[in-house]
């Protein structure tokens, strides 16, 4: 293909102009004679189909704009050519006749080849970590589907009324689980505690949740009515959002994990609403209306989950 | 001499290309810029407008517009769709719940006028999470065979590690080199992109 390819940069240009001007030349000595050959004419119309071939051959080697160029080129000796068709015949006693149709130009169709060998970089299948569609529930690290594997990306979708705990205090065992990357979606009257992710954290469509979790980037859309607790570094996003509290990540989680320093949770960005003003969706959490107990124990039961949340959500 | 070799001589000494960053929210499109060109990528927060920056890579100067991807910014990717030769499409690999999105919004951008015969690479982003999408599963996700209208090449890489960003960008150059420069050499000795200025 690149020797094919070279051919067209390099090659097709200079061929392509020589039977251009080639023909120009000969479309010009034809319009010379009074009465011009009407043999010649449907040769020099052969000649021009076959230049429009080459050029429609061509049309995925060439830059866009010289197509383009080339295109109109070819549309300009066409219309020379019917000027001289028009000159050949002989002329005519007048009557109302039907137009012939005029000879279809092909119009080049842009077509590109696509590169198709794709790079490899890793082979190993790699595993989909996804919680979801649970009601009812108080779901802690034990419960995610691959327990006991270190796992690093983490998807959590369709709860409802459930207390979800991922930080590590609930298990014993030596090998921390370190989250790179959490998306979440649709989750209702969910209480959501994640720890420090190394990463960036995204939800859509939450509805009556609290959120504590600690992240390099924060982006939530769709939403509201949720209490953020948060430890981040840069700036929080939301869109298409209201009534969204943000506070400080807890300082009883923090014990477990260590947090980063210097925490932006406050210098919030609502696309929603870029304007110098403060955007009317989202507020700082006042001190007595944060949560100060955090259901850390695993609860049983459902009665049990409903009441612990009813403490928890408005 | 036309006017068009006139252009073409113009443009081959400045060497500049123009290349757009596009991609959802949160695929790693800042970061990657930022791993390019060397700074730290602790800090990034999500894009509000647009940043800009200027590469050299071998002999060509990149001028690179990353616009956000955040739904509201989308919109407004059409104002920079103008002039440009190649077109980075940044995915976030772990991201399995909007795929189908990435995918909606890629297609939809290919069919824009102003962006037509622009080369198309496509960045695999955050291969260094476990749990990641790889190349060929997103090339399928993308639908990416059924692309005819660009020359596209999909890339896995790391904006962490930095894993295969030079490369991607690599290839990228120069394919938009072929198709512009094409009467000068293609070849680019192993560049390693610098910094000239930023703003």
């Amino acid at each position: 293909m690149a020797d094919s390819d070279q051919w067209y940069t390099h090659e097709f240009p200079r061929v392509f102009q020589a039977s251009r001007s080639g023909l120009e030349g000969r479309i010009a000595s034809a319009k010379t004679a009074a009465q011009p050959n009407p043999n010649i004419v449907n040769e020099l119309a052969q000649e021009l189909a076959k230049l429009n071939k080459s050029l429609a051959d061509a049309n995925n080697k060439l830059p866009t704009y010289d197509q383009r160029q080339y295109g109109l080129q070819i549309k300009a000796l066409e219309a020379m050519i019917e000027e001289l068709r028009e000159a050949s015949k002989p002329k005519t006693k007048f009557a109302f006749r039907r137009a012939a149709p005029l000879e279809n130009s092909q119009r080049p169709s842009v077509v590109a080849t696509p590169v198709k060998d794709i790079a490899t970089l890793s082979s190993n299948k790699p595993q989909h970590t996804l919680l979801s569609s649970l009601s009812h529930r108080y779901i802690s690290l034990t419960d995610l589907p691959t327990s006991g594997q270190q796992f690093s990306e983490l998807a959590i979708s369709g709860l409802d009324h459930c207390i979800v705990n991922l930080t590590s205090s609930t298990r014993q065992n030596d090998d921390i689980i370190r989250f790179s990357a959490v998306h979440v979606e649709n989750l209702t009257h969910t209480v959501l505690i994640l720890p420090m992710i190394n990463g960036s954290i995204l939800l859509h469509n939450l509805t009556s949740c609290v959120i504590a979790v600690g992240c390099h980037q924060f982006r939530m859309h769709d939403s509201r009515q949720v209490q953020v607790y948060l430890s981040i570094t840069s700036h929080p996003v939301i869109e298409h959002c209201s009534e969204i509290g943000f506070a400080a990540y807890p300082d009883i989680l923090k014990q477990l994990q260590p947090m980063n320093g210097d925490s932006k949770h406050l210098a919030v960005h609502d696309f929603s609403h870029i304007r110098s003003s403060p955007s009317p969706h989202w507020s700082a959490l006042s001190n007595d209306s944060v949560i100060e107990s955090w259901p850390m124990e695993e609860i049983h039961g459902k009665e049990g989950v409903e009441e612990a949340l009813s403490a928890l959500i408005l | 001499m036309g006017l068009l070799t006139i252009i073409r001589k113009n443009r081959e000494k400045e060497r500049a290309m123009r290349i757009l960053f596009l991609g959802l929210d949160n695929a790693g499109k800042t970061t990657i810029l930022k791993k390019l060109n060397g700074e730290d990528v602790k800090g990034v927060s999500p894009t509000l407008g647009f940043n800009i920056k200027t590469f050299i890579h071998g002999k060509y100067t990149l001028n690179i517009w990353d616009v956000g991807g955040q739904k509201t910014l989308r919109p407004y990717w059409r104002n920079y769709f103008e002039q440009t030769d190649a077109i980075v499409w940044v995915v976030d690999s772990c991201d399995h719940l909007r795929i189908q999105d990435c995918k909606q919004e890629l297609h939809a951008l290919l069919t824009e006028d102003r962006l037509a015969g622009a080369s198309l690479l496509v960045f695999a982003n955050k291969q260094d999470i476990q749990g990641a999408m790889d190349d060929s599963q997103i090339s399928e996700a993308l639908d990416l065979r059924s692309i005819r209208t660009h020359h596209w090449k999909i890339w896995p890489c790391s904006a962490m590690t930095g894993d295969n960003l030079n490369e991607g960008l690599h290839w990228m150059v120069n394919d938009v080199a072929t198709r512009l420069y094409y009467n000068t050499t293609m070849s680019l000795a192993h560049a390693h992109p610098q910094t000239v200025d930023e703003s």
